[in-house]
């Protein structure tokens, strides 16, 4: 495959620029699918998180998983200890799952993961790291047949997985909002409790919603009462705890 | 803990912490990451983009000690994306903007988990972000310009500054195999200031600024201790006036006037 290089750039940049404007996850993924389109991608998702210690937790969830490779680790519970994911972590970059094995770095246990996601479709992949501000550690995972190797496919790879890791958690917690106690909400008060949960200021969401500093105090307390929580944070607390979805409700 | 704004104008005040902080970036990026292009013969990494228009940010303790640090220049001035730099054709595909509203922001060194534990170097680290925005704020840019490891690149995004790529990412060679970055803009002002503080909890200002030098060459030291005692204080509104009072002590010390004012 013939790569321009002026055509990459031009894909990652629109990405990145739409990335923090995207409507719903399913809009992000139809972005980010445009955009890889013919390097042999079949699935990408973001699944696991990891601490910053290192240590495993499942965390958000979103993107386009190959189901079945999903029951599998799901069902054997391998994010609690999944050797290619730690040999990833470990090597602190990202890794196409044949290279791990040609250079014969990860073990057997490793090995029979692979082997494992073989078998439901997933022959081939690329894993790629995205440390958070917090030390945090997304994985996105790129699977498919056949991945393109091209090193700046593989660069253009990496920082699209950027953009789709953290603008998919912003997503994730639009997407809780629309479940549980939050489906009263009317949709400007959504957007208060949205911008709210990213960290904005009220005079930030006033601004951004060219609403008045005293219109958001409002809506928030509306929304305490509401979802029945004592404030903002515990709101947030709240919308933070809500079950997490492997489908995008959009 | 501190961070202190190291202009020009107050930099002679300094010289320690500024000698500590190169020693670093060369323990750091030399060693660490093995960009062997910034290896000197005296140990430090200083190179031509360490100018007098330069500030920097450097998150000091109560002794005066190095925690964390940050370099910014105007991109109006000598930066590492200027026009015909090395660095500008090998990392940016489209011209940055160049402004005395825009600065570039580079070497920021922090952490230290080996010597100072994990949960104090993310303390240091997350003191020198805040300090980056709120910088920015006080000196009303707009907007900064960076080559961001990809590491960065999705702490910086996922603080909720947003970043627009002026290239695609690109590897280089270190002693230690390939790194990779990019050539990115940033999103500074008060809105990324307000997400930084509640994403990292540090709600009271972190910038100082120590007036400038009387004597260049007999500065007075900066009162570390008193400083960080200041800063200790738990409301935001009992620091900003200890700060204020600490600060016009020290004002009045650089004159000579320590003595009297403490009477």
């Amino acid at each position: 495959m013939s790569v321009e290089r002026d055509r990459l750039a031009e894909d990652f940049l629109s990405f990145a620029l739409l990335a923090p404007r995207a409507l719903s996850h399913s809009h992000l993924l139809k972005e980010l699918d445009k955009r890889i389109a013919g390097w042999g991608i079949t699935h990408v998702a973001a699944c696991v998180m990891m601490d910053h210690e290192r240590r495993f937790k499942v965390g958000p969830m979103f993107g386009k998983p190959n189901m079945a490779w999903a029951d599998v680790y799901f069902g054997e519970k391998l994010y609690l200890d999944d050797p290619v994911i730690d040999y990833a972590m470990r090597a602190d970059k990202a890794e196409y799952w044949d290279e791990a094995f040609d250079s014969s770095r990860i073990g057997k246990p490793a090995r029979r993961v692979l082997s494992m996601a073989g078998d439901v479709g997933a022959r081939d992949g690329f894993l790629v790291p995205v440390p958070l501000y917090n030390g945090d550690i997304m994985v996105v995972s790129y699977q498919g047949e056949r991945l393109e190797r091209h090193p700046d496919v593989a660069g253009v790879l990496r920082g699209l997985a950027v953009y789709f890791g953290t603008e998919g958690q912003r997503l994730l917690i639009k997407s809780k909002l629309r479940s549980g106690r939050f489906a009263g909400l009317n949709t400007r008060q959504m957007q208060v409790l949205h911008l709210a949960a990213l960290g904005r200021r009220n005079k930030d969401i006033a601004s951004e919603l060219d609403l008045s500093v005293k219109t958001v105090e409002y809506h928030l307390a509306n929304i305490h009462q509401q979802i029945g929580a004592r404030n903002t944070k515990e709101a947030i607390a709240i919308i933070h705890s809500a079950p997490e979805t492997l489908s995008d409700p959009d | 803990m501190l961070v202190h704004c190291v202009t020009s104008a107050n930099r002679s005040r300094y010289a320690d912490q500024l000698e500590e902080m190169f020693k670093q970036r060369h323990d750091v990026f030399v060693e660490g990451r093995g960009w062997h292009e910034l290896r000197r013969a005296d140990g430090r990494d200083i190179d031509e983009y360490d100018t007098e228009e330069t500030v920097y940010l450097l998150a000091l303790g109560d002794a005066g000690e190095v925690y964390a640090s940050g370099r910014m220049n105007p991109t109006s001035g000598r930066h590492q994306l200027e026009e015909d730099g090395v660095l500008r054709k090998k990392f940016a595909m489209r011209a940055p903007p160049r402004s005395h509203r825009v600065w570039e922001g580079s070497r920021l060194v922090g952490g230290f988990p080996e010597r100072y534990g994990r949960d104090f170097a993310r303390e240091s680290l997350y003191m020198i972000l805040v300090a980056l925005q709120e910088f920015a704020v006080r000196r009303n840019i707009i907007e900064a310009i960076s080559i961001l490891e990809m590491p960065a690149l999705s702490r910086f995004q996922s603080m909720g500054w947003e970043t627009t790529p002026l290239g695609i990412p690109v590897q280089y060679e270190t002693d230690h195999g390939l790194g990779e970055a990019l050539a990115a803009i940033w999103k500074t002002g008060p809105a990324c200031l307000a997400s930084a503080r509640l994403k990292t909890g540090i709600r009271n200002p972190v910038v100082y600024e120590a007036a400038p030098a009387i004597d260049a060459e007999e500065p007075q030291p900066i009162s570390f201790q008193l400083l960080a005692s200041a800063a200790d204080l738990r409301s935001p509104e009992a620091q900003s006036r200890a700060l204020h009072a600490v600060h016009a002590l020290l004002d009045q010390e650089s004159q000579g006037d320590l003595r009297q004012a403490m009477n």
